[in-house]
């Protein structure tokens, strides 16, 4: 069966990833050179609430500058996808200093006026994919400090699986001159635990912390409800993952609102899961391997990338063929053609493989244009790239990358290795072919990403799916449109509605070359305050789109930069433009800079206590609204569902303003030229 | 009252009958439900009839109303009585036929505007034996777009100009309402020619 064959070759490749060896953790930061120590970090306390499709994670960390001067600490954290780093406050004994976001300029120029004067003062700023720097300037010797950041992350369902990642774990895709520069201490000499609250609106089959045992939990599966705390052993070695599964559940749509009183918009997140029959594909396809064996793969990350490879390939069948490209300065097939997967040739490449050699720099490009040459257009080619995309040698912009992919018949599905990888490159791979990526982490379940990754290989996907909105003006949106959705994949979009009142959702898509549309009503509502932290995610998801537009070279560089900008003051969000400052408030008023994060926390917070205190809200919208029930001709219960297996599908004409006005015309012709020609 | 408007008002009687019944059955929801075309019973004959008096929403309802009210009216003024029940049963065998055939993931149908298709058609038709060319030039402007918004409709499953509303458009119903009502016309103008040259 072709579905277990798939499943034995992403078996192989997973179990090499399992190995790959970690680095560094998360954590302080000292120059080399400085002879100072490390800060020590004294306890590390995670606190994560997942509701409604996004996770609020709040980090607490204590901290001592053991030196005998005083030093500026450095904390240095792997960036979460999509993660929009929202408050940051440091607490020097008894004063509490919260942070604002300003342009990146100018908080690097206050930060150091604030240093220079011996003043409290820290700053938060994001280096491109790789991670989050926080600086706190002037911390005494002997002293005690305590840094506390929030930041936000949508969660998508996949495969009716949420997968969260605490990403602790360095991915070691630092150059080496600024590995050099810096001494890391991810040491936590107290406790590091990590306490999750789970609020769903779906009943839970069951949660899991692959490698990890609560020390406290309460779990209510059929309500949704999970608290657990857990204590991490290795400190900040290790990723945390949290996953929790959901009942079986159908196609739906969701959509969750947020209008402040007053507010001439509003933002929304819609998440369409797809209930559509999606049928196993029973044809031959050919598979190209394309490796990264550059030097960041040295030691036992090749070995055990060779050994996974070898296992994939041992477990194709004779019909089946591959190819195997490798790429570090340059790039070589080493198979030079297809190879039927037999077990003569097999064993052949199978020795080969177990020779390759890690070293040079990372040309991405030569691997992919190497593995595109020679695709038969009488089969389905896959391309499995296993790289941390971190290139650096030959053609190495997204733009290109695009360039090379979009005109080709292929897809390509990416496993991204550990932290700190390059995503934005790898996400523009992925989609410009219209494959998926997964990040890989080294504390994950990898039967879990396989069983991910077959569901979607082997199944057909629609192709061309996209969201519609009629009724109610709406803008800005982003993620309404792919260009394949694959099985267990959902679409979560983010907008903003500048009108109110009845709008029609229409989701269409292609399945096996037939258009498929389907549609249901929702109401976007003039007031709706419970998730006002939708307002930074729709703008984090806004910003990613204008860098991807950008990277692909339909948004111009020099405009990129103040759309950032402009988003990241005006949401308060820490991006390549903006950095969050943190200063006394008698500081923000002297350097004039507006409380805009101040008021915008108020209402976060507000908020997230009113949905503590409340029930927990389902927002799935293509069900009758207990205002349709009211009405004379509510219809029998799911008249609004979504998708034809879920509910009835009600049909009638489109008579409309249009038609109206031609019966009119007619009317106006037939009276003058035709009533009294004819007797009635 | 001249001629005029005793003409027009009592050729507005039928089509205004029958928008009564359709109004009284909007009162009377629990009886819409039964009087539907559905799908999984599409021999179940009366439903033929009894779903175009239906409709799902008020909004639905004034739509196809209005429209079927003037274009009911203009068609008894072109061709008399005969030729809107001819119109009409034209459309309500068409209607019920097309709509399982083309769209069988629906589960229910209501509504006139399957007739009110075929009503725009009618009068379209009737209109091309006109003898002023600009008359002729509307009514074929009117069948093209008409016949052009249905294809579309019906191969990309969207219709055009459709407002938010509870239930799906339906272009199928739309194509075949157009395709009898004119079909309909043109047998009943070809009929009344020959029979005028005997």
């Amino acid at each position: 069966m072709k579905k277990h064959r798939i499943i034995r070759i992403l078996s192989g490749l997973a179990a090499s990833f399992a190995f790959v060896g970690a680095t560094f953790g998360a954590g302080t930061l000292t120059p080399v050179v400085s002879g100072q120590k490390p800060a020590e970090i004294l306890s590390h306390q995670v606190q994560v609430v997942i509701n409604n499709g996004f996770a609020k994670t709040e980090v607490i960390q204590r901290f001592r500058n053991n030196n005998a001067e005083k030093m500026e600490a450095l904390y240095s954290f792997p960036l979460p996808k999509s993660a929009s780093l929202s408050e940051v406050t440091v607490q020097h004994g008894e004063e509490l200093i919260n942070g604002e976001v300003v342009e990146r300029k100018t908080a690097d120029r206050i930060y150091g006026e604030e240093k220079a004067k011996g003043a409290s003062a820290a700053k938060a700023e994001k280096n491109g994919y790789e991670d989050f720097t926080f600086s706190i300037a002037n911390l005494a010797a002997g002293e005690e400090a305590q840094i506390r950041f929030v930041y936000y992350q949508p969660l998508p369902v996949d495969t009716g699986v949420v997968s969260y990642v605490y990403p602790l774990e360095e991915g070691n895709t630092r150059d080496a001159v600024a590995e050099n520069f810096w001494l890391r201490n991810s040491k936590v000499s107290g406790k590091t635990t990590v306490q999750i609250e789970l609020r769903s609106a779906w009943a839970l089959e069951s949660v899991r912390s692959p490698g990890q045992n609560p020390v406290a939990s309460t779990i209510d599966l059929p309500n949704g409800v999970a608290k657990l705390e857990y204590e991490l052993k290795d400190g900040l070695a290790g990723d945390f993952v949290f996953h929790y599964q959901l009942v079986e559940l159908p196609g739906r749509l969701e959509v969750i609102p947020y209008r402040a009183p007053g507010a001439k918009e509003g933002t929304f997140m819609m998440v369409l899961t797809p209930g559509i029959d999606l049928k196993p594909i029973e044809r031959g396809a050919d598979y190209v391997f394309v490796l990264d064996v550059s030097g960041s793969m040295n030691g036992q990350k090749i070995r055990t990338l060779c050994d996974g490879v070898v296992q994939a390939i041992g477990k194709m069948q004779p019909h089946d063929r591959f190819r195997i490209v490798t790429f570090s300065s340059d790039a070589a097939e080493i198979t030079r053609g297809w190879v039927p997967a037999e077990p003569e040739s097999v064993q052949h490449w199978s020795q080969k493989i177990q020779q390759l050699q890690a070293g040079g720099g990372t040309n991405l490009y030569a691997g992919m244009s190497t593995a595109l040459k020679r695709v038969d257009a009488d089969r389905v080619t896959s391309i499995v790239l296993v790289t941390d995309a971190v290139t650096n040698v030959g053609q190495i912009t997204p733009k290109s990358f695009h360039d090379l992919l979009k005109e080709k018949d292929v897809r390509v599905f990416g496993f991204l290795m550990g932290n700190s990888a390059n995503w934005p490159l790898m996400q523009t791979i992925c989609e410009t072919s219209g494959g998926f990526y997964a990040g890989v982490s080294n504390s994950d379940d990898i039967i879990g990403k396989i069983l991910q990754a077959k569901s979607k290989i082997c199944y057909e996907a629609l192709h061309d799916a996209k969201i519609e909105i009629n009724g109610v003006k709406t803008a800005d949106l982003t993620g309404q449109a792919f260009k394949k959705l694959y099985r267990g994949q959902q679409m979560v979009a983010f907008g903003r509605y500048l009108g109110t009142g009845k709008a029609e959702i229409i989701f269409k898509a292609k399945l096996s070359g037939r258009q498929e549309t389907y549609r249901c009503r929702i109401n976007f509502p003039e007031t709706d305050t419970d998730n006002p932290e939708l307002e930074r995610l729709w703008a984090m998801a806004r910003i990613e789109q204008i860098e991807y537009l950008t990277a692909i070279g339909n948004v111009p560089e020099s405009e990129k930069a103040q759309m950032i900008s402009d988003l990241g003051v005006q949401y308060q969000l820490v991006t390549d433009e903006t950095s969050m400052l943190v200063l006394t408030d008698e500081a923000f008023r002297t350097h004039g800079v507006k409380r805009l994060n101040q008021a915008r926390v108020a209402v976060e917070h507000a908020a997230q206590s009113a949905r503590v205190a409340a029930p927990i809200r389902n927002y799935r919208v293509d069900v009758p609204s207990p205002q349709n029930n009211r009405q004379p001709h509510s219809q029998p219960a799911n008249n609004n569902s979504m998708f034809r297996n879920n509910a009835p599908r009600l049909g009638g004409g489109a008579v409309n303003w249009p038609l109206l006005g031609i019966a009119l015309l007619l009317a106006g012709i037939a009276v003058t030229r035709t009533a009294f020609k004819k007797e009635v | 009252m001249n001629d005029k408007i005793k003409n027009i008002i009592k050729a507005a009687a039928v089509p205004s009958g029958i928008t009564a019944i359709m109004l009284t059955l909007m009162f009377f929801p629990a009886f819409s439900t039964a009087l539907e075309l559905r799908l999984d019973r599409v021999f179940y004959l009366p439903s033929w009839l009894t779903c175009h008096l239906v409709h799902y929403s008020w909004r639905h309802f004034a739509f196809d109303a209005a429209v079927f009210q003037i274009l009911g009216t203009v068609v008894v003024l072109q061709g008399g009585m005969r030729r809107l029940l001819a119109v009409c049963a034209a459309a309500l065998l068409a209607v019920p036929l097309a709509v399982p055939l083309l769209s069988p993931e629906l589960t229910a149908y209501r509504g006139v505007s399957g007739i009110d298709t075929a009503l725009v058609a009618a009068a379209a038709v009737h209109l091309l034996k006109d003898r002023v060319l600009p008359v002729r030039m509307a009514a074929v402007a009117v069948l093209a777009g008409i016949l052009l918004k249905s294809c579309f409709e019906y191969q990309s499953g969207l219709c055009l100009f459709a407002g938010v509303d509870i239930f799906e458009p339906v272009a199928s119903a739309h194509v075949a309402g157009m395709l009898s009502g004119g079909a309909a016309t043109a047998a009943a103008i070809i009929k009344l020619k020959t029979k005028v040259l005997q």
